[in-house]
């Protein structure tokens, strides 16, 4: 199965168990939690049931395209259910069935793994899920945004694709996975559409992103989502806390960053999202 | 009596938790049956990662009692009386007057007839559930109650009976069956009896007894010679419910991987045991599963060995990038690690430390160095820190100083040096050379002082930079290797020459470790009145330490030399001259204090038992004669220069002491 294929399947299944199958989140997120889709839809009472494929960048762990196993934008599969349903770990246990993995022949294991990001000023409680010792996914029950108790609680369950299909395929080089599922002339390999990506944008990260730039969008993105939450516009102003953050990780990768200078800047996005989520509560 | 069984179903307990989870739920069952006069027997309860299971033996009946209930005064308003007679359904005749502190009360008697246990087993289960106490729990859900993990399932049994309760806050009913393991059995079954669910349950690939799998693990583990760590084996178990253990192998391509480089990422990430062949790391590793595959592990084996493969082909890329340079030259990427704001780079204190190291040597009065290991020291603290910025520690941040150690060894540094490298993430009790001693505590003292000198000392409970850690360290080092020296002295040399720092600095810090050593002398049952003496006149902690568990053992006569003490003291007042003129001495008892006086000098004074012991025993004899002194000689003759001599021959004693 190519990597689309993946998707496909997780994406029908999910689907038939009722999540709106939704588009990637049009900005440079560090993670599918950072998505409005289930960053924002965490709170409030309003039931939430989604799907979406999120590239997800992490300028930190670009290799110039020279490592096997990491990129610094790698694809999640994000499923957001709300409330959590009381079957959730067998629903998740037959998604796994429909991309082909069977339980009679592989060791699946719920390891214990608390989730945090203090950026988000969100915390969870959950496992990562193990395949034959390899963590193929995330399973999160949110017990808090942006500062703010999660009633009802929502299940986030996220799959490292990249890692998922090199598991599936049996391949060792990320850049190897076969992305469309045909061979010979006709296959494209992750390689093909990414390594050109993986190369420049390693070299953008650790060698030209312009620090003081940086600092600079920085701050008139922080700027600008206090204007927009002053002006009622949750959503807006959430993207540009998320601006920040990408900004944020950007510095980090070229090293501009003392230990200070980091714990200070992750509180000043911890407040806007903390700022967002007050608002978003308040708006719902 | 009656079998008892229960069962709670509750998605994957993390397994840090079991342990405690078992005993506490074990524990509130008991008191739950204590408290509704259950009589019970034979409670056992096991625990799995997916199920808590308790088992037991009880009366089918509660035991009648009668509660004796406090009301009020007879005094009291006949409105209070009636309120309080309503309030328990009972008549002005099932009470009876009691005094209480001269005031009269009335008891009520209240009848508790016997119940069935089956009637009250509902009530005490769901109060056992509700007030397990967690490290931490959760919520999921529309529901608020807490849980380490949602809890999905309850199943019970008396007597034959399947038990019917629920859980209402989370809308959970008990049922009449429960389920095996989750792949290799997940239909229900029905047992009707603990034994009848014991062997069902088994039946179904499930290990509900937690000794009985990690006996069976570890039986399995040594036939294939795997090294067995409690903490592994502990948690392994707590992440199985049918153990079936499995041998992958590695590549004999990563087998010239120092030994930690192999083993941390197998048990640290992976939960993976070694096997040792030989005395030699074997090419081979023993995986925990929690599946009998239908394809014999085949599958499971591929997949932990890609996994397994990929980090340790990572690791060799990083092993052979870090050795292209010598590990001395990583020291100038250290510049660009900022340390803390005001503290400077790592750079900065390796510089720091190695300066403490110089001081160090020269302070010390332990005569166990050689003559170059100043240097070495120095050398040490050179390279210390370098593999911080190696490839491989930036991966594995756990190997740090032990690929240090590696990398120095490699470039060709003195063994003590590598193994300070190694020993400086250590613990004191870990750290078995006097070099690596020395190393570990100029590094933690340098620690200590850097913080306090730019006013982040510990407050309460927050000590963000583990300093009380750092103390604790430098004070068992130093009991450990008996290093003699003047801390304070030390602590004072560091705070003004390496921080500039405010002059209340040392006395701080030096109180800080003291109120460690403090506690941990308490710890050892050494009266505090001893405590303070010793930490009054002393700031070498080898000695105090030493004196401390000797002197111990004599408090009386510590107690005696204590008031002699302060009888000198009282005398002497602010006199600090001890010139002596010997034919002034004329009475015995004087001659004989000074005699006494001499010969104590001349006591051996390094730190050791013995010595210590002899001084005691000196100080013991001394105490004596000083008050035969007292007793026979008159200090405040009416002779000015006896009068004077007298006063600098106590003074004499009391600085000797």
């Amino acid at each position: 199965m190519g990597l689309q294929g993946i998707i496909f399947e997780l994406q029908r299944y999910w689907s038939d168990c009722g999540c709106a199958v939704l588009q990637p989140y049009d900005m440079e997120v560090g993670a599918g939690t950072f998505s409005p889709n289930t960053f924002l839809r965490a709170l409030g009472k309003k039931p939430w049931r989604a799907l979406y494929v999120q590239p997800s960048r992490r300028p930190a762990d670009g290799r110039y395209g020279e490592n096997p196993n990491r990129v610094q934008k790698h694809h999640q599969f994000q499923v957001v259910l709300k409330p959590s349903p009381d079957n959730i770990q067998e629903l998740y246990l037959k998604s796994l069935a429909a991309i082909g993995i069977d339980s009679r022949l592989h060791d699946i294991r719920f390891v214990e793994d608390d989730w945090e990001s203090p950026t988000l000023g969100a915390a969870g409680l959950g496992w990562e899920v193990w395949c034959d010792g390899m963590e193929i996914t995330q399973f999160t029950y949110f017990q808090q945004v942006g500062g703010i108790t999660c009633s009802p609680v929502t299940v986030e369950l996220t799959y490292g694709l990249e890692r998922l299909a090199m598991f599936l395929q049996s391949v060792d080089n990320v850049y190897d996975l076969n992305w469309n599922g045909r061979e010979g002339s006709e296959k494209i390999t992750y390689g093909d559409i990414f390594l050109q990506q993986e190369v420049e944008f390693s070299r953008y990260s650790f060698e030209y992103a312009d620090v003081e730039k940086l600092q600079q969008h920085f701050s008139d993105a922080e700027n600008e989502c206090r204007n927009l939450l002053n002006a009622g516009l949750v959503l807006p102003a959430y993207d540009q806390c998320i601006k920040a953050s990408h900004l944020f990780n950007l510095m980090d990768a070229r090293g501009a960053l003392s230990v200070a200078e980091r714990a200070e800047r992750i509180a000043r996005i911890r407040a806007l999202a903390k700022a967002c989520c007050e608002a978003q509560v308040n708006h719902g | 009596m009656d079998n008892f069984l229960l069962e709670i179903l509750v998605e994957e307990i993390p397994a840090r938790f079991q342990g405690k989870v078992r005993q506490d739920f074990e524990q509130l069952l008991i008191a739950g049956l204590e408290a509704a006069c259950v009589k019970y027997d034979n409670v056992r309860t096991f625990i799995t990662p997916r199920r808590i299971v308790a088992v037991a033996k009880l009366e089918s009946e509660t035991v009648a009692f009668v509660e004796e209930k406090k009301g009020p005064q007879i005094s009291a308003s006949s409105e209070v009386i009636n309120k309080f007679l309503v309030a328990n359904n009972i008549s002005r005749e099932n009470c009876v007057e009691k005094e209480v502190n001269g005031k009269t009360f009335l008891y009520a008697q209240l009848d508790h007839a016997s119940r069935r246990t089956a009637d009250v087993l509902p009530d005490i289960i769901c109060n056992a559930i509700r007030q397990i106490p967690w490290a931490r729990a959760m919520h999921w859900g529309e529901h608020t109650f807490h849980f380490v993990r949602p809890l999905r399932q309850l199943f019970g049994l008396f007597n034959g009976d399947v038990l019917s309760f629920s859980l209402q806050e989370i809308g959970v009913s008990s049922c009449d069956h429960t389920v095996g393991h989750r792949f290799l059995a997940p239909q229900a079954i029905y047992p009707r009896t603990p034994d009848d669910y014991f062997t069902q349950i088994g039946s179904a690939f499930v290990i509900v007894d937690q000794n009985e799998r990690k006996n069976k693990i570890a039986d399995q583990l040594k036939k294939i010679s795997a090294q067995i760590t409690d903490d592994l084996l502990d948690e392994v178990t707590g992440l199985v419910e049918y153990p079936v253990v499995l041998v992958g192998h590695i590549p004999e391509q990563y087998m010239s991987l120092p030994r930690e480089v192999i083993v941390t990422p197998m048990k640290v990430h992976q939960k993976y045991f070694p096997i040792v062949e030989n005395g030699e790391l074997a090419p081979k590793f023993a995986i925990v599963a929690n599946n009998i595959a239908a394809d014999g592990g085949a599958t499971i084996i591929n997949g932990n060995e890609r996994v397994l493969n990929a980090r340790l082909s990572d690791a060799l890329f990083f092993f052979d990038v870090d050795r292209k340079k010598h590990l001395v030259s990583y020291r100038e990427n250290l510049r660009k690690i900022v340390f803390q704001e005001q503290l400077g780079t790592v750079l900065d204190r390796t510089d720091r430390i190695a300066s403490v190291c110089g001081y160090l040597c020269d302070l010390i009065r332990t005569p166990l160095l050689s003559s170059n290991t100043r240097d070495l020291l120095v050398r040490t603290a050179e390279l210390a820190k370098c593999d911080l910025s190696t490839n491989m520690v930036g991966e594995f941040p756990e190997l740090q100083g032990i690929m240090g150690s590696y990398y120095a060894k490699l470039d060709g540094e003195d063994q003590c040096v590598c193994d300070a490298i190694r020993d400086q993430y250590s613990t004191a009790d870990d750290i078995e050379t006097i070099f690596s001693a020395l190393y570990f505590m100029a590094d933690q003292l340098e620690l200590i002082v850097a913080f306090f000198s730019i006013g982040k000392e510990p407050t309460g409970s927050k000590d963000p930079f583990a300093l009380r850690r750092a103390a604790i360290g430098v004070l068992k080092i130093i009991r450990k290797f008996d290093l003699s020296l003047d801390l304070l002295q030390l602590v004072r040399w560091i705070a003004e020459n390496l921080f500039s720092a405010d002059v209340s600095v040392p006395v701080r810090v030096i109180n800080f470790i003291f109120d460690r050593l403090r506690v941990m002398l308490k710890n050892e049952n050494i009266p505090h009145d001893i405590i303070d003496l010793m930490l009054k006149r002393n700031d070498d902690v080898a000695l105090v330490c030493k004196r401390a568990s000797v002197w111990c053992r004599h408090v009386d006569e510590i107690n005696r030399w204590s008031d002699c003490i302060k009888r000198i003291q009282n005398i002497v007042a602010d006199n600090v001259d001890t010139t002596l003129d010997t034919a002034l001495l004329r009475e015995p008892a004087e001659i004989d204090l000074f005699n006494s006086l001499n010969s104590y000098r001349k006591l051996d004074s390094t730190v050791s038992d013995d010595s210590v012991t002899q001084q005691l025993k000196a100080m013991i004899e001394l105490e004596k004669v000083v008050t035969v002194f007292f007793d026979e000689i008159l200090v405040n003759s009416p002779d000015k220069d006896l009068r004077k001599n007298r006063i600098n021959l106590l003074t004499s004693v009391l600085q000797a002491l």
